[in-house]
């Protein structure tokens, strides 16, 4: 092996979320083509292939960075997470286990997440650079020192919820991954307001949206293309809550929740909140960006039945998160020999507060109110707790409903959507009293 | 021949242990205590099961993204149908051959179908 002893000692998926390219030449001799479709040569072609027990059809089609699924079996590695279900591993997408966002500040480690394309090779903060433009008065080209220097830095505890959360639940099923109920998380971020930042650049008169953009690069490896790249209403950007973030829980940012910089715009889609962020611009149409257009991250402007066909046309873009909770504390499933129990977990509700959590253990039928403490600051989640007693052995289902300050509560059922966004009904674990 | 194979499976195997010293789970590696042949194959398309279709799916899907976005989804073949247009309108997947088009959208529609939730 004449391999630098580091390259050897390095996980092999650190090794891969680092340096995707790297790590092919390294550990199978792999080179990347241009279209980043990496080409396997003869040995490292060979060892692959007995890695895996056989010949690999279509290996020229086998993109640079690719783990074989032979490799890549569970429980799968992300240096600095922890405990998450993989819903995809390339591009990762990961959720957190209901039971394992009980924290009032989630953990790094149990921050969910969700990629649409590769990671970007460099994410250097010394030399990170964002840009400031479009409809300003004054375009800004700024570091991350030149960000700590001329705004005041804050530090909040921000929900972000990636806008399909809840997504396995629908029927009949919809496209793209199916997340549970854990694509969301409470992290506290350190960083300065976007809205500091574009009153300095000017915003003219003419702007009514932004536009972000990020440094991942599209899955197809097209040179320019972005695999994702959406905006908020210039209202909605200058809520003095949304950062444009270094730091998460204290520390940087973790590469996969987008290292050095990003944007955390609480209460809206996670994919408002743009990773790995390197331009906002100011636009005076809305931005069409992609993942702006067609039918993504919108849902259709009125009521539709469960598998209905709806026009494009008829779509709109989702805009502030629905209120939601989620049950932290049991984990579902347990079984318990008192007749009594305490449960727990959070409730947030987008641009809202939420003003009450209700609590039931006879499917829907009776209702006792939680105890809600007050957001630690405006877009956190909020703490609710209750204490059961169970009148009889047997199996029990506790559900919990928070209700938003507009009176607008959780439902039972998904208001079905064809691209399954929203699901904000109720979240219920079960119980057995023996 | 076997044997052989079986030889290089063991070393290789070894290697990546090797420069990954840290594994999540102790034990025999994965590839070799594959059970039986099938599940072997299937690993090497990344769990997609035996079918006529399933090399131009590998191969087609497998460019950009992995098996696992695939196998979580349970859709009709209308719906698959659109996740083949917006994948050459959107993503860059090349036009398909008609023959290739029909043996991917039946070969979706086949295992990865509205009922394959009922089945799991």
């Amino acid at each position: 092996m004449s391999e630098p002893i580091d390259e050897k000692r390095a996980d092999l998926f650190e090794l891969y979320a680092e340096n995707p390219d790297k790590a092919d030449e390294v550990v199978f001799g792999r080179e990347t083509h241009k279209d980043r479709r990496g080409f396997l040569r003869g040995a490292g072609l060979a060892s692959m292939g007995a890695l895996i027990g056989t010949a690999i059809p279509f290996h020229r089609n086998m993109p640079a960075g690719f783990i074989p699924e032979a490799l890549a079996a569970n429980p799968m590695k992300i240096e600095g997470k922890d405990g998450l279900t993989i819903l995809n591993d390339r591009p990762v997408n990961a959720e957190t286990p209901a039971h394992l966002l009980n924290d009032d500040v989630t953990p790094t480690p149990r921050h969910f997440i969700r990629n649409n394309g590769n990671m970007p090779e460099s994410m250097d903060a010394a030399s990170w650079n964002l840009r400031i433009d479009g409809l300003v008065d004054n375009a800004m080209s700024l570091s991350i020192g030149d960000l700590k220097q001329k705004f005041e830095v804050v530090t909040e505890r921000l929900v972000i919820e990636c806008g399909g959360n809840g997504r396995a639940a629908f029927d009949p099923p919809a496209r793209g991954n199916q997340w549970t109920l854990g694509a969301v998380a409470c992290s506290e971020w350190t960083g300065v307001r976007l809205a500091d930042v574009l009153k300095a650049a000017g915003v003219k008169k003419n702007a009514i949206y932004t536009a972000h953009e990020g440094a991942d690069t599209h899955l197809s490896g097209k040179e320019g293309k972005f695999p994702l790249s959406r905006g908020v209403p210039v209202d909605k950007a200058m809520n003095p809550h949304n950062l444009i973030a270094f730091g998460m829980n204290g520390k940087e940012i973790h590469p996969m929740n987008g290292a050095p910089l990003r944007l955390v715009v609480p209460g809206w889609p996670g994919s408002c909140s743009q990773k790995w962020l390197n331009r906002v611009w100011l636009r005076d149409v809305v931005h069409d960006g992609a993942k702006m257009t067609g039918t993504s991250y919108k849902v259709p402007g009125y009521p539709v039945a469960a598998g209905e066909k709806v026009p494009s046309k008829d779509f709109e873009i989702i805009e502030a998160m629905p209120v939601k909770s989620l049950i932290t504390t049991p984990q579902t499933g347990l079984t318990i020999s008192e007749r009594s129990m305490s449960v727990g977990g959070h409730a947030w509700a987008g641009d809202n507060a939420v003003a009450q959590v209700d609590v039931s253990i006879d499917f829907g039928a009776t209702w006792a109110k939680a105890d809600l403490k007050a957001a630690h600051n405006p877009y956190a989640w909020q703490r609710w707790s209750s204490d059961l007693k169970f009148p009889k052995v047997g199996y029990y289902e506790v559900w919990a409903r928070a209700t938003d300050d507009q009176g607008r509560g959780q439902p039972f059922a998904i208001a079905w959507n064809p691209k399954g966004y929203l699901n904000n009904s109720m979240h219920r674990i079960s119980v057995r009293v023996s | 021949m076997k044997t052989e194979i079986r030889w290089v499976i063991v070393a290789a195997t070894a290697w990546v242990w090797a420069i990954a010293p840290t594994p999540a789970v102790a034990g025999p590696p994965v590839l070799v205590a594959a059970e039986t042949d099938v599940a072997q194959e299937e690993d090497e398309y990344e769990g997609l099961p035996p079918g006529s279709g399933r090399d131009e799916t590998f191969g087609m899907c497998g460019a950009c993204h992995s098996m696992k976005l695939v196998v979580q989804q349970g859709l009709s073949r209308s719906s698959w149908t659109e996740v083949l247009e917006y994948m050459v309108e959107e993503h860059e997947m090349p036009e398909l051959e008609p023959e290739d088009h029909k043996l991917i959208l039946d070969y979706l529609t086949k295992f990865y179908g509205p009922d394959r939730r009922a089945r799991q």
